[in-house]
């Protein structure tokens, strides 16, 4: 799924997460195996996804329970596919931590153990940002 | 025509460490609410299988007890982790036969090996204490000893969860254990049973026998049975009390429920309302501490008039599909009980604000469904507003202050649950001290206990002393000695 669609709850939000975060790594792992460049920025995006993508799917089986049943309002998915194959990574990371952000504060008092932690998450894809922004550019 | 499936599977016990066939002529079919396919065929065990089972727990026993409770310990961090790497597996199982969403069921899931996590700490909490001189030359200290065979009777609504209550601390304190599960959802039990095979307990300590009331009583009456631990409705958890404890066991019985939310005027609607929506359709309405009656305090026309419109808002469906937020009644016949409640309160005079019997998901058998449904203006001598109804109806009494809440919920036999969402200290004190219920949520809509701490449950709602969970469970499933020693 690539489209903007509602998340409305606990179980959405983080298949979403789950599922950019394991997109994130197979696409950097595709890029980092390319000598050029940037591989070493994409070899360093890589292994921070690998990491994310276990963390994000930790939290989606540690953290539900009764009480994080609620409905969550507000919060949508973003066509993170289409940024990831038109090499738009920074549009992307910027997007991932509007993402991670925006679920963290509409879903606070009902994520409240994952709502830290995806603040961190956004964080890290602002710390991507400058990973990309500082790589040299691709060779034309 | 539909297509050719494959044979559902037969289930079979697990008896002495092996699968092993029933001796049963009744089969009951297991199917999957969402959609009605056929999931399995269980076996309706006779008191020969029951009677296979208990001699292999019997002749486990003595081996278990005398295994260090550290050593019996490892085969629950075993179990552990099995059940983290099939996490999604279980996950899938219990939906699919019971029919609530992933995320509930994930939750459950989650809860399960909680416990199994608490068990894990069990050579700390079967410490006993010691006093040496308590007179010239004599020491004294207490010590925990096993019960013995200890029978486990979970419902339908948490196949996996509620065996869990229960097999991991009183395997840990060293019982063999047998569990009969729901026959409505006998596969997550079995799928778990699985798991406890591979995490290395000796044959025998824990087992499984399939089938319905027959069976049950009979491992109740069984002499070597010398625990039941039982969730289900209240008229069979003092029917089974009362036999077990005739015949000198222990006994822990869970009954049904009637759970009362008060919602005061200072309550904040933005967040009390989602609660709310959880607690009286999460798991359809099919949870012991499922909202059942909104008790509203004072002017609440707004807040009822919110809560009507997000739960004609939820999304039901196959529970399979992630987003889905309301799954299906765990049966067609519970779909028409429910249903035929919602006759009744419409009958009663209650007047139907949402009403659930339409409902038709898209790509769902619809035979099992029933929509999140309202009633208001209930009053409290409506059959709606005492009894369970086990489903996604909820019943809106309106009264006009705390003590007219408190009031109506005395007049209840039950006393599993109680909610109250406030901002007021002084009010939500009142409530905790006078709502009578095991389980109080104080602006929680669902007050489920975590594993370290009892499952409550008070008047008709509980029958025994030592509730499930915690160090309940450590006293529930272990006899406590006093030694007293002098040496010449």
């Amino acid at each position: 799924m690539t489209d903007a669609r509602p998340l409305p709850t606990f179980g959405t939000i983080l298949a979403f997460a789950c599922e950019l975060e394991s997109g994130c790594a197979a696409r950097f792992r595709e890029l980092a195996a390319v000598t050029g460049p940037r591989a070493a920025a994409f070899a360093r995006l890589r292994d921070d996804a690998a990491r994310r993508a276990a963390q994000v799917e930790r939290m989606r089986r540690e953290n539900v329970n009764e009480m994080i049943l609620e409905r969550i309002e507000g919060v949508a998915g973003f066509d993170w596919q289409a940024l990831l194959s038109a090499g738009r990574h920074t549009e992307l990371e910027q997007q991932c931590a509007a993402f991670y952000v925006d679920a963290a504060d509409k879903g606070a008092s009902v994520l409240a153990e994952v709502a830290g932690r995806f603040r961190r998450l956004a964080q890290g894809n602002r710390d991507h940002q400058i990973w990309l922004a500082e790589a040299p550019a691709e060779r034309t | 025509m539909p297509q050719q499936l494959p044979a559902p599977e037969r289930l079979r016990h697990f008896i002495d460490g092996g699968w092993v066939d029933a001796t049963a002529t009744t089969w009951r079919e297991v199917r999957n609410p969402a959609t009605g396919a056929l999931l399995a065929q269980v076996p309706m065990a006779g008191a020969a299988d029951v009677h296979r089972a208990v001699d292999a727990a019997q002749a486990a026993g003595a081996d278990w007890r005398a295994t260090p409770a550290a050593t019996r310990a490892r085969c629950l961090f075993a179990l552990k982790e099995l059940m983290e790497r099939d996490f999604d597996g279980l996950s899938a199982t219990v939906v699919r036969e019971h029919g609530k969403t992933l995320d509930e069921a994930r939750g459950e899931v989650r809860r399960g090996i909680e416990n199994v996590e608490l068990a894990c700490g069990m050579p700390s909490l079967l410490t006993g204490y010691h006093l040496p001189d308590v007179a010239s030359g004599i020491d004294e200290w207490t010590q925990r000893e096993p019960l013995g065979v200890c029978a486990v009777v979970p419902p339908y609504n948490f196949p996996l969860m509620v065996p869990l209550w229960f097999l991991p601390v009183a395997t840990a304190c060293g019982n063999p254990v047998i569990i009969k599960p729901s026959e409505q959802v006998p596969l997550s039990a079995s799928r778990l049973v699985g798991l406890c095979d591979q995490a290395g307990f000796p044959p025998g300590v824990v087992s499984l026998v399939h089938g319905g009331r027959e069976a049950v009583e009979a491992l109740v009456d069984a002499p070597e049975v010398r625990a039941l631990s039982f969730v289900g409705s209240s008229p069979v958890a003092k029917a089974l009390y009362a036999r077990a404890t005739a015949a000198g066991k222990r006994a822990q019985c869970q009954g049904g429920a009637k759970n009362a939310i008060v919602v005061m005027p200072d309550a904040d609607p933005l967040r009390t309302v989602p609660a709310l929506i959880t607690s009286f359709y999460g798991c359809a309405g099919q949870r012991c501490l499922a909202g059942s009656v909104l008790v509203a305090v004072g002017d609440c026309d707004a807040l009822v008039a919110r809560f009507v419109a997000a739960a004609a808002a939820l999304t039901v469906g196959d529970g399979m599909d992630e987003g889905i937020q309301m799954g299906p009644l765990v049966s067609t016949t519970q779909r028409d009980k429910v249903a035929g409640w919602i006759d009744r309160g419409v009958a009663e005079g209650a007047r139907l604000a949402l009403d659930g019997r339409g409902v038709r998901p898209a790509g769902c058998d619809p035979a099992a469904f029933i929509g999140p449904t309202v009633f208001d203006a209930v009053t409290p001598a409506m059959a709606i507003a005492r009894e369970e109804i086990f489903g996604p109806v909820a019943c809106i009494v309106r009264v006009r202050d705390l003590d007219a809440a408190l009031d109506f919920m005395a007049q209840s036999p039950f006393g599993n649950a109680a909610a109250i969402f406030t901002n007021s200290g002084k009010a939500a004190r009142e409530f905790r001290r006078r709502a009578g219920c095991g389980n109080i949520g104080i602006n929680i809509g669902v007050p489920a206990p975590v594993a370290c701490f009892p499952f409550g449950g008070m008047r008709g709602s509980f029958y025994g002393d030592l509730h499930g969970q915690g160090r309940d469970g450590v006293e529930f499933f272990t006899d406590r000695q006093v030694v007293i020693e002098r040496w010449p």
